[in-house]
């Protein structure tokens, strides 16, 4: 890997990070998308996203629901992929050294939160100074981004840059870890899935659960088979569900 | 009662734009998004109120405080708030304290709602099927994937926004209120339990590695032979299961990720998962 290209990866991190909502939250963060990017950078786009969605299968449903996440995802995803790739590796190895790296985590998401309330007091001074809010991106925009750019594009552009070239021999001595990982990385998904259904598995829509369970056990069908199976059973329940409520 | 001053279109799209994109760009645990919502609110303030007088510094000032919501809901208070701004630009009854409260009683339940359908429903839904193809190599869906999510944000923000601001406060509750919005939370309920239904099957992988040898020529394996024979998944779906109860009960999502790992060690290495 070259330094741009573990430049490269760094910057994505960063916009992984950003909370910038477009590029952030809902895309960069999450492995299926970042991995793709960074088999982009490195030339293996195919790859890239073949790593990024198995990474993504381990961290799906976890949420910040407005708390803290105990995962770096985008780091996951991120510094998973682009090792792997650089390394040579096969997609279970990576998922080992995703784990950990996910684990790392959080040391980003904590750090920001605490260092940004440090520009609360430049905010101040501008309503203080009465004089049409001028520069005021400055502290809310501008210069928290470059902090978290500090903190963020920085190390994983290291890492990425020499990670790639000690990785592969590191996994070699450790490949006793790589079954360990994979079992503790195919228990994860069960953590967000268990974090989602704290929101939604309430009321009536329980029992859908489990249908949805039998379906993916008992037959072959692809996810988005089941998706729109599911999206017909959610119309046909409140059809007759408003019906009973209508004849009453 | 005096003329409602009306903000310019150019502005409100100022004030929704800069919302959508930087409205966690100084996230912070002293006041959250503060100083990005006062970010939002800039282009109004400097519209309504005159350079460099006292109401103007009153209303940077009340935008400045703890503020905490989902973006797309989020997207609805901020046309309310807007509205409300004019009014009290114009002389209207509406008092400076009003906002405060709206903002702060809003934030809440409002998150709530807007958390239950984008990460509950939305994000989960996107991502499973995404993943699903993904896995096998396929390089469009990230771009999907891309395009989905920011249509879907922005449009719910923007539909919330214009609610909010041509109808106020009270249409904004009529319609969390609703039949019709009730049976679209419900529905989107039911999806996504379906979905996560599944998922657990295709994503959670737990294998026992337990045989039991009973003397004939294959060693009998529980996985094997009795899992896979009886209900598939059922070990996934208790590992979900279990999940699930420990963070309603109150661990954090750490303490339960820390368990995750403790048993996937232990089950490694003694065998009994492999």
């Amino acid at each position: 890997m070259s330094l741009f290209q573990a430049f490269l990866c760094g910057l994505l991190y960063f916009l992984a990070q950003s909370n910038v909502t477009m590029v952030s939250y809902g895309t960069i963060y999450r492995p299926l998308v970042n991995g793709w990017l960074v088999g982009l950078i490195l030339g293996d786009p195919v790859m890239g996203v073949t790593i990024g969605a198995t990474i993504n299968m381990m961290f799906i449903g976890f949420i910040s629901a407005g708390g803290s996440l105990p995962s770096d995802i985008p780091m996951a995803g991120i510094l998973g992929t682009a090792l792997a790739i650089s390394a040579g590796l096969d997609v279970d190895a990576a998922l080992a050294l995703a784990v950990p790296l996910g684990l790392l985590g959080a040391f980003t998401w904590v750090g920001r939160l605490t260092l940004d309330s440090f520009f609360n007091p430049l905010t101040e001074k501008i309503i203080e100074k009465n004089d049409s809010l001028k520069g005021l991106w400055l502290p809310t925009v501008v210069l928290p981004q470059l902090f978290l750019f500090c903190i963020t594009c920085v190390p994983v552009t290291i890492a990425a840059y020499f990670g790639s070239q000690v990785v592969g021999d590191f996994l070699g001595s450790v490949a006793f870890l790589i079954p360990i990982m994979s079992v503790v990385g195919g228990l994860m998904p069960a953590l967000g899935i268990g974090i989602t259904l704290k929101f939604i598995f309430q009321g009536e829509s329980r029992v859908f659960l489990f249908l949805g369970f039998l379906l993916a056990a008992y037959t072959n069908l692809p996810m988005i088979g089941i998706g729109l199976i599911a999206l017909i059973a959610a119309i046909i329940y409140i059809q007759i569900t408003s019906k009973i409520e209508g004849a009453e | 009662m005096a003329e409602i001053k009306k903000l310019s279109k150019e502005t409100l799209n100022k004030c929704f734009w800069t919302w959508e994109w930087t409205y966690q760009a100084c996230y912070n645990y002293e006041n959250m998004q503060g100083g990005c919502f006062l970010d939002a609110m800039a282009p109004a303030i400097r519209e309504l109120y005159p350079a460099g007088s006292d109401e103007f510094k009153d209303a940077a000032s009340r935008h400045f405080e703890f503020y905490n919501i989902e973006n797309t809901t989020g997207g609805g208070v901020l046309g309310l708030v807007l509205a409300m701004e004019e009014q009290i630009a114009s002389g209207d009854e509406v008092t400076p304290d009003s906002v405060r409260s709206i903002k702060t009683g809003l934030m809440g339940p409002l998150s709530g709602v807007g958390d239950s359908y984008m990460q509950g429903v939305i994000y989960p839904i996107i991502l499973a099927i995404g993943c699903s193809y993904g896995v096998q190599g396929n390089t469009f869906v990230p771009i999907i994937v891309i395009l989905l999510q920011a249509i879907i944000q922005i449009g719910l923000a923007r539909a919330w926004f214009n609610l909010a601001y041509n109808k106020g406060s009270d249409a904004m509750l009529d319609l969390i209120e609703s039949g019709t919005f009730k049976n679209l939370l419900t529905g989107a309920g039911i999806l996504g339990c379906m979905v996560l239904g599944a998922l657990i099957m295709n994503f959670v992988s737990v294998h026992c590695g337990i045989t039991v040898n009973t003397g004939g020529e294959e060693p009998f394996s529980l996985q094997a032979g009795l899992f896979d024979t009886l209900l598939p998944g059922i070990l996934p779906l208790a590992a979900t299961l279990m999940c699930y109860a420990l963070v309603s009960k109150g661990w954090s999502s750490t303490k339960v990720l820390l368990l995750l790992l403790a048993i996937g060690v232990v089950g490694s290495v003694t065998g009994i998962l492999v």
